[in-house]
């Protein structure tokens, strides 16, 4: 079979020097000035790679710890990848508008390697990432997780306060803090959302997450009395809000009504359902990106 | 024509301003890109927090209430705020056992298992892959409208030394137009898809240029275009798709896409243009679809052939013959070719598995050529060549009786033959299209004997070849041993006699050419005889007489001896000086037989 590099084949007559030449430098310089682009797709990849690995092994019955290495060790090649890029190609990623992007891969990264105090330095600072065109903004998603990142260190650190070996109050309490902070934030960055943005399901279910550290913490630092019983009502009340909204954001933005996750969420929780189905004729039209 | 230098200096600018484009959508993608994103910790399983939810304020209340050991054991946790060992594997254990009740009644259980209740990440996978704009809100324009100008330049720089050959007020550069506007709302600057574009957008304006005659006088080529391009990229994008795929194999796809393009394009040309009176019915948007399909369908059977690699077979000459084929065959068919049809696909990908086996021995340049007698008889002979219908190319009777005598010819001699020479592929595609004129000829007697047509078609080959290997010198030319087997397949399809079989379990068509070859070629015949019978153009006109005789007048192993006498006593004659007059013999051997 004789089939050629592409554009040579069934040809009438063979290229002449002169195409050849054309053709080659047309092929060659359409990969030109990108290697910027293409270094932060690689570190996106490898980022992705490194959460669905951990997603998938944080969430089953028993997590591999040959499993969960891998994907430390692909969040600390992302985070070293886009360090690299960010620190030598910051203008051109600011010009291509992927600053932002840049950004929130190495905040995320850093937010699960546990080095917490640099993933919100990073996202904070990040924040200014968009590029100085007057026409230009951060891209939608980026904005509002560098703006959620701190709420997210926040869950982790109140998860580790609730689980550890002492068992308190004033331990609950500090838990509670940042349990409090990253739901208010997580609430305003939803706030800046579309209606139907992806990545308020992302939010929410963060939300979510944040809340069962509440509702774990309150059994695990061994409160009693009156006090148990108040915290377990408001835990199980903010529960509930936050899981119909999740519920609703599914059915009726991303038209997923029959989405496991729903009824697990609440079988988490062990809260009560509304009778009847999810309507969805009160939800205003969303607005624009 | 333009200066080298100026050549140089464009070939510079027009690489830059790809570049440009190709820079700022490739960002874009970049930015609008899915990223999955990870979850902050929590307890994803089910713990006493949950259960004490469940009993306090969940579905569990009434047990609070009604069952003695949950009111206990709930109010040693308001009392202790903790369990001991034992009475929390009992709470577990109530809760589990109520929770059920709940769902139970409910009849809607959500999983099974210990940890039924925890999320898993199937359940948020979907939900934490995140995408940067919402659906169809990207305001980023595509990569396609970010280069489509600078394409369109380069294609009127590209046809520079045809002047006025393209504006776009002219079928060719509509055409290109056409060709741009089935990308626009394609992210092709991921998984290698821009360089499928790139790939088939110079085989357009290759073909183009190449082929004026197909942009001569309308618009058709413009929809062809956009159709074929369309279709071939998605096609191509599929193939893309599968996963583990070395580089290597992906450029054979893209490779391919670009060839059949080409190749469909330059024979649409040629046929669904030239002879529009074969695709009378079809015309404009449905002409093109339907030269779409058979472009993508051609693709996909010659790249997703899992029992032959028919990409190895294939050259843009037979290519071109096979896509001519098959365009005939939608044009006689289009309603087998419609959207979504499989049917070009199943039936190339049918005759390349079914006569696979054979063609290897036969030569590379055999199984495309068999492809394209096969499509092209289907298309003339549809309803008569498949009677199971269209759907079951298995049973496809060209297919299976051409599988049956390649089957045979391919075969090696046996020990102790004489006659030893080996077919190729030029001699195999002789005796398939005699099989296919007899296949076609003779419907009647095929479609009763289906079941088994294959097996007599096989084994009258078969017959006459081990005869043939067994008697004929091994002089004896090819071209001589396929014009018997071509006559024996010939008497086989006119009388259904010469199928029987003699006591020794022979069929009489193998015994009629033995008895004629047996006549001529044994030791004892005479010098002066042999000089006369034995070459091959005798051999194989006699060959033909009797059997043409044998059809004619009946078919027995009596008359085989009569025939057998009949030339013995004829080369008597000639040894004895007589004369040979092939007009006498056909007389004399027709009053011997009637």
């Amino acid at each position: 079979m004789n089939v050629s590099s592409t554009g040579t084949f069934g040809r009438t007559r063979p290229w002449s020097s002169l195409e050849s030449l054309w053709l080659a430098l047309l092929w060659l310089c359409s990969g030109c000035g990108i290697a910027h682009i293409r270094s932060l797709r690689e570190a996106e990849t490898t980022f992705d790679r490194a959460t669905e690995i951990e997603n998938r092994e944080r969430l089953s019955d028993a997590a591999a710890l040959a499993e969960l290495s891998q994907a430390t060790t692909g969040y600390r090649l992302a985070a070293q990848m886009v360090d690299t890029l960010v620190s030598k190609k910051t203008k051109e990623l600011r010009e291509d508008n992927l600053l932002c992007t840049a950004y929130v891969i190495q905040a995320m990264c850093l937010w699960r390697l546990g080095e917490q105090d640099r993933a919100v330095r990073i996202a904070e600072n990040g924040q200014d990432c968009a590029p100085q065109a007057a026409a230009s903004a951060a891209p939608p998603r980026e904005k509002v997780l560098l703006h959620a990142i701190p709420s997210l260190v926040r869950i982790d650190q109140a998860n580790a306060l609730v689980g550890n070996q002492v068992a308190s109050e004033s331990e609950f309490d500090r838990a509670k803090v940042e349990i409090d902070r990253a739901l208010g934030i997580l609430e305003e960055s939803g706030g800046t959302l579309p209606g139907d943005h992806p990545l308020r399901a992302y939010l929410l279910l963060s939300e979510m997450a944040a809340i069962r550290v509440w509702q774990m913490g309150v059994d695990r630092e061994h409160f009693t009395g009156q006090k148990r019983l108040d915290q377990i009502k408001a835990a199980n009340d903010q529960a509930q809000k936050t899981w119909l909204a999740y519920r609703q954001f599914l059915a009726c933005q991303l038209f997923r009504r029959d989405d496991l996750s729903v009824e697990k969420w609440r079988a988490l929780f062990e809260i009560t359902s509304p009778p009847g189905h999810v309507s969805c004729r009160e939800e205003t039209p969303p607005g624009g990106d | 024509m333009p200066a080298e230098a100026e050549l140089i200096l464009f070939g510079i600018q027009a690489a830059l301003r790809i570049n440009e484009q190709f820079r700022h959508a490739y960002a874009d993608s970049t930015r609008a890109r899915a990223i999955t994103l990870p979850l902050p910790n929590f307890p994803s399983v089910p713990d006493r927090s949950t259960m004490e939810n469940f009993y306090r304020n969940g579905n569990g209340q009434e047990f609070a209430v009604t069952n003695l050991r949950v009111r206990f054991l709930l109010n040693r946790l308001s009392d202790t705020g903790n369990l001991f060992s034992e009475e929390d594997q009992e709470y577990a254990r109530l809760y589990q056992e109520h929770r059920t009740m709940i769902i139970a009644g409910r009849q809607d259980m959500v999983g099974v298992g210990k940890n039924a209740a925890g999320i898993t990440n199937e359940d948020i996978i979907h939900l934490v892959t995140i995408r940067q704009w919402r659906e169809g809100q990207d305001p980023n324009p595509t990569l396609l409208r970010r280069m489509a100008g600078t394409l369109v330049n380069i294609a009127v720089e590209y046809f520079a030394d045809v002047p006025g050959a393209i504006s776009t007020t002219t079928p060719r550069g509509k055409a290109l137009r056409r060709f741009l506007e089935a990308f626009e709302a394609i992210d092709f600057a991921t998984d290698g898809r821009g360089e499928i574009l790139e790939g088939l957008f110079v085989a357009t304006v290759e073909t183009l240029r190449d082929h004026p005659e197909l942009v001569s006088d309308d618009d058709r080529i413009g929809e062809l275009v956009h159709t074929m391009a369309k279709n071939l990229f998605e096609g191509s994008k599929a193939l893309l798709a599968v996963p583990n795929q070395t580089l290597s194999e992906k450029e054979r796809i893209r490779n391919w896409a670009q060839m059949v393009l080409r190749s469909v394009l330059t024979t649409a040309g040629e046929t669904v243009f030239a002879e529009p009176e074969k695709f009378l019915g079809i015309s404009g948007p449905g002409q093109a679809e339907l030269v779409g399909r058979v472009g993508e369908s051609i693709l996909e059977s010659i790249l997703t052939n899992a029992d032959v690699n028919l990409s190895a077979l294939f050259t843009r000459e037979s290519l071109d013959r096979v896509g001519k084929a098959a365009l005939t065959a939608a044009g006689n068919h289009p309603e087998l070719i419609g959207a979504n049809s499989t049917f070009l696909k199943n039936l190339i990908g049918t005759t390349a598995k079914e006569l696979a086996a054979s063609s290897e021995k036969l030569g590379a340049s055999f199984l495309p050529e068999a492809i394209r007698l096969i499509l092209k008889n289907t298309a003339e002979n549809l309803e008569l060549l498949m009677p199971a219908g269209p759907d079951e190319p298995g049973k496809h009777l060209l297919i299976i009786a051409s599988r049956e005598v390649l089957k045979q010819l391919a075969a090696a001699p046996a020990d102790g033959a004489q006659w030893k020479l080996t077919f190729g592929a030029a001699e195999a595609l002789h005796v398939l299209e005699a099989v296919i004129d007899e296949v076609v000829q003779n419907p009647a007697w095929l479609e009763k004997a289906a079941g088994d047509a294959s097996t007599l078609l096989g084994e009258v080959t078969r017959e006459v070849l081990d005869t043939l290997r067994k008697i004929a010198p091994p002089r004896l030319s090819k071209q001589t041993v396929l014009a018997i087997l071509e006559a024996a397949l010939r008497g086989a399809g006119k009388r259904l006699e010469f199928m029987e079989k003699n006591p020794q379990n022979r069929r009489l068509i193998g015994l009629a050419v033995e008895a004629v070859l047996t006549t001529i070629f044994r030791p004892e015949t005479d010098a002066k005889a042999a000089w006369i019978l034995a070459r091959d153009a005798a051999v194989e006109r006699l060959v033909d007489l009797v059997l043409d005789k044998l059809a004619r007048l009946g078919v027995s192993a009596e008359k085989i001896e009569k025939v057998r006498q009949f030339l013995a006593e004829k080369i008597k004659q000639l040894a004895a000086g007589g004369a040979w007059s092939w007009d006498d013999v056909s007389n004399q051997l027709e009053a011997q037989l009637a």
